[in-house]
């Protein structure tokens, strides 16, 4: 997975020194400013049992091919977000492994400082600003957020990293996985309501995001920038209805020049349309529609949501994810769940070249096709009010002839067994 | 049952004002009176209290807060140590609304809602 090293640091470091921090602003200031700190920790393990390995290393090695050949046909590995599940064969310890700590600073009733540092097992528990915002709360219905926010792209983004606050595992691949950024730089608007004696939260957001890695000696970025966005969610503690768009610019910037021959030849020779003048490409203007529902009435939990992704190029394949989960709670503690998701690329047949340049190319566009189908089953126990134990067994199903999410194409199903303990603290 | 300061004007509470209020929401009823709920630390009392106005056992009030918590939308109220730490605070301060077992309830305080 790509990541921005510039940005990471040991995350003991930051916890250190974001509690002494929290603790010498408050003496310091001699007056009443609250403060929180909390933490979520995810420890487990998983192994998938037929042989099957997902597409992260393959992803890794095609994101920094595109990055540098500018490859069009693989742009999309781009949108693929490999951490959901990273599993092979063998048992895996590390990957579900996340330890997390958010802070708020309220300054007063108008103003809050929030900062939330995870590090994940398979980064080294390097750390990573998810949250670092300042707060205006206009009056009980408006609140301004400025800074790195996490991005709310679907029901369950923007807790993602909390296993405790959802009942699977981790949330269905089909949709959590199509993107890989999380968070971004720029500004919220929050309006909070009580409507017709329903609840109401209206997000509009702006804002832009970069990560650089280097390959081969090579720094490319990819940013997402001009992302405009909005999310409606309304209902009550039993039903809650979730409606969001986020449209925004993909860019991947590769400022070397001795890539500029590589890039120049590749137009030359396949024409393709967006690649700009200079070192840019991969100029899409993209987009996501997200609609979810929740019910979790009587000690039964009803979860769907369905999301499409599309661009404006033919270099990223149109996709449509959607889950459906049904629990039952008994004695409160002790939730068994099933589930069914699929993940469906609609345009396999549009987005193919004709001629010539189709017979090169059109194999390399059909390997970003990802249609799986997954059914899940899962228990999660809450051994303590703040602890969660869940085992979950999924079946996943490569289906049209496409690889799915694994990065080998056998067009086999393969099962994924996963145990974890959540805990917030 | 559900306590008041006795110089607060209110007559009563619904499950609806209490949900509200104890989930910290623009309700209608906090909207337009500035009540403080008080929670109680993790007891029997507080799982009845949240079991009989919301329907939501303890993991799944905590699995709520915490969404809240991560995402920077807010805090669960303020707890205090069992029914006799909320019955004083809720006395001292006109603006608290808490919960307690009907044993405890003396004319310190004023009852306005019955969970049962």
């Amino acid at each position: 997975m790509l990541i921005n090293r510039t940005k990471k640091q040991s995350l003991k470091k930051h916890l250190i020194a974001l509690g002494f921090g929290m603790c010498s602003t408050a003496l310091s200031a001699g007056v009443d400013i609250d403060y929180h700190i909390d933490g979520f920790l995810t420890a487990g393990f998983g192994v998938l049992t037929g042989g099957q390995v997902f597409a992260q290393q393959l992803d890794v090695n095609t994101l920094e091919f595109q990055i540098l050949s500018g490859l069009p046909p693989l742009y999309d590995t781009v949108l693929v977000r490999p951490s959901i599940y990273n599993y092979n064969g063998k048992i895996d310890l590390q990957e579900p492994a996340i330890l997390g700590l958010n802070a708020r600073v309220d300054i007063n009733d108008k103003y809050s400082f929030v900062l939330q540092v995870t590090g994940t097992g398979n980064e080294e528990f390097s750390a990573d600003y998810e949250w670092a915002f300042f707060e205006y709360r206009l009056d009980d219905n408006w609140d301004f957020r400025f800074g790195r926010l996490r991005i709310p792209l679907f029901m369950f983004s923007d807790t993602l990293e909390v296993g405790y606050t959802y009942p699977w595992v981790t949330p269905p691949a089909e949709i959590y996985q199509l993107v890989n950024f999380t968070s971004y730089s720029g500004a919220e608007m929050v309006y909070e309501n009580n409507i017709l004696g329903q609840d109401l939260r209206a997000s509009l957001y702006y804002g832009s995001f970069a990560k650089t890695d280097t390959a081969a000696g090579v720094t490319g970025t990819f940013s997402v920038r001009q992302i405009l966005a909005g999310y409606i969610n309304f209902g009550n503690q039993d039903i809650q209805a979730r409606a969001g768009y986020i449209e925004a610019l993909l860019l991947s910037v590769v400022p070397t020049p001795g890539l500029t021959s590589i890039i120049e030849a590749y137009t030359t020779i396949y024409g393709a349309p967006d690649v700009l003048p200079g070192y840019e490409f991969n100029n899409a203007r993209a987009h996501f529609a997200d609609v979810g529902i929740t019910i979790d009435k009587n000690n039964w939990l009803f979860l769907a949501e369905v999301v499409q992704q599309g661009t404006n190029t033919p270099q990223f394949k149109t996709v449509r994810g959607w889950y459906t989960t049904l629990g039952y709670s008994i004695c409160g503690d002790w939730l068994p769940y099933v589930g069914f998701a699929e993940m469906k690329t609609l345009d396999k047949t549009s987005r193919l070249y004709g001629g010539p340049l189709g017979a090169a190319i059109n194999p390399l566009v059909s390997l970003i096709n990802t249609d799986q189908k997954t059914i899940t089953m899962g228990l999660r126990w809450d051994v303590f009010t703040n602890t969660d134990f869940k085992l979950q067994v999924e079946r996943i199903d490569p289906v049209h002839g496409t690889p799915g999410l694994y990065s080998v194409n056998p067009h086999q199903a393969d099962y994924l067994i996963r145990g974890t303990v959540d805990m917030v603290f | 049952m559900v306590i008041v300061n006795p110089k607060v004007n209110i007559a009563a509470l619904t499950k609806t004002d209490l949900a509200d209020i104890f989930l910290k929401k623009i309700g209608s009823y906090s909207k337009d009176e500035k009540l403080t709920p008080i929670d109680q630390k993790p007891n029997e009392v507080r799982t009845h209290f949240y079991e009989k106005i919301l329907g939501k056992s303890d993991a799944e009030m905590k699995a709520y807060w915490s969404r809240e918590i991560f995402t920077g939308h807010a805090y669960p109220p303020h707890s205090e140590e069992g029914d006799l730490s909320v019955k004083e605070s809720v006395s001292n301060n006109p603006t608290y609304v808490g919960y307690i077992d009907s044993t405890v309830v003396d004319e310190k305080v004023k009852v306005v809602a019955h969970v049962d």
